[in-house]
């Protein structure tokens, strides 16, 4: 049972190099080292399934309640199922469904759709440097993987190695993209399974909690991460998950702005 | 036909919105401002999506928490902080949680 943040005080420079310079700010000063294990692929596919291996079992209810969706709604069994690896993103299946079972057009599912992933485009800005030494075959695949899970815990990591980070992305998105899919195709078959009462809709907020208290590192990060549930809370009856992308926005702000104060 | 028309759109322009700062456009051409504030994406997106995930879709409105879950989710950050494990904050939540749930 690794533990997961201690060797990653702060995001890094979006445009760091394989051996970062040392870091401009005093937050990252205090940098703990990376991990002493060689960075070997082996060791690469090990670190990704131990890190996603509580995110994989967070995500079980959501998955089953999203294909007890899926056999309730108009959409097609073999559709709805197919929608788990395709589209690998949860949130955006479930809306893409709602907007279809309400008589919503293909163009005004996949348009929110798109909405609920903008942020994606975000994330792929934020780990952009960690592509950068990439071969051009993995700069083109692996960004189908990105979702918030697979951002939020590279973007935790210290590693560089080229080939680590490959067996890292790889065993971590593959991992969640098999349980999820599997237990989509769980909820469609044996509907709702999955006991209420019991506190399963705690595991996902718990676990961000968890996570978010391991990136907090100093005054920016603090303010980046309180202004983003702010902000959030407030916008929270946007529709298609905009509260979250503006909580995400006013959030990075804040964390830059805190910093050039600090 | 309809479904399978969503899902193509939906999964095709999703992975356009993921690649796009790693293989379509140079992030370093992105103004200095915006570099600096990607540094802070990943605790301000953390922190929002245990917002969202509390709220299951319902608005503000389902950010109504009750005591079980308010000390479930300070003992995950109370056992990540001094673990460093997702693992056993997990654990420390649910079982918070279930305690709680049964005093009350």
């Amino acid at each position: 049972m690794r533990t997961l943040v201690r060797e990653r005080p702060d995001h890094p420079a979006p445009a760091a190099p394989p051996n970062p310079a040392p870091a401009p700010d005093a937050e990252r000063g205090s940098a703990p080292a990376p991990s002493a294990t060689p960075p070997t692929p082996s060791a690469g596919v090990r670190a990704g399934l131990r890190d996603m291996a509580p995110m994989t079992v967070a995500i079980i209810p959501f998955a089953i309640v999203l294909g007890v969706t899926i056999d309730a709604s108009v959409v097609p069994d073999l559709v709805g199922a197919s929608m788990a690896p395709v589209l690998y993103a949860g949130s955006a299946n479930f809306a893409a469904i709602s907007v279809l079972d309400a008589g919503g057009t293909a163009l005004t599912a996949a348009f929110t759709a798109l909405v609920v992933n903008a942020r994606f485009t975000m994330y792929g800005a934020a780990l952009a440097h960690r592509f950068r030494d990439q071969p051009r075959w993995f700069r083109w695949l692996a960004p189908w993987f990105i979702i918030d899970q697979t951002f939020a815990l590279s973007n935790a990591r210290a590693e560089r190695d080229p080939a680590w980070f490959r067996a890292y992305w790889f065993a971590a998105a593959g991992l969640i993209g098999v349980v999820f899919t599997t237990m989509v195709v769980a909820g469609i078959l044996l509907g709702p399974i999955v006991p209420s009462g019991i506190g399963l809709e705690l595991t996902v907020p718990a676990l961000f909690v968890a996570l978010g208290v391991t990136q907090v590192k100093g005054r920016p990060t603090l303010a980046a991460a309180v202004a983003g549930a702010s902000v959030t809370a407030l916008a929270l009856d946007l529709p298609n998950g905009l509260g979250l992308l503006a909580g995400a926005l006013a959030g990075a702000a804040t964390g830059a702005i805190a910093r050039r104060m600090s | 036909m309809t479904a399978t028309l969503a899902l193509i759109g939906a999964a095709a322009g999703s992975y356009v919105l993921r690649i796009g700062f790693i293989a379509l456009i140079d992030v370093e051409r992105l103004p200095g401002a915006v570099q600096e504030a990607l540094r802070y994406v990943g605790p301000a997106v953390t922190a929002a999506i245990v917002v969202t995930s509390l709220a299951h879709g319902e608005g503000r409105a389902g950010l109504d928490l009750s005591a079980a879950q308010v000390t479930g989710l300070l003992a995950a950050g109370l056992t990540a902080w001094r673990t460093g494990s997702l693992l056993w904050a997990l654990g420390a939540a649910m079982g918070t949680f279930t305690v709680v749930n049964v005093l009350s």
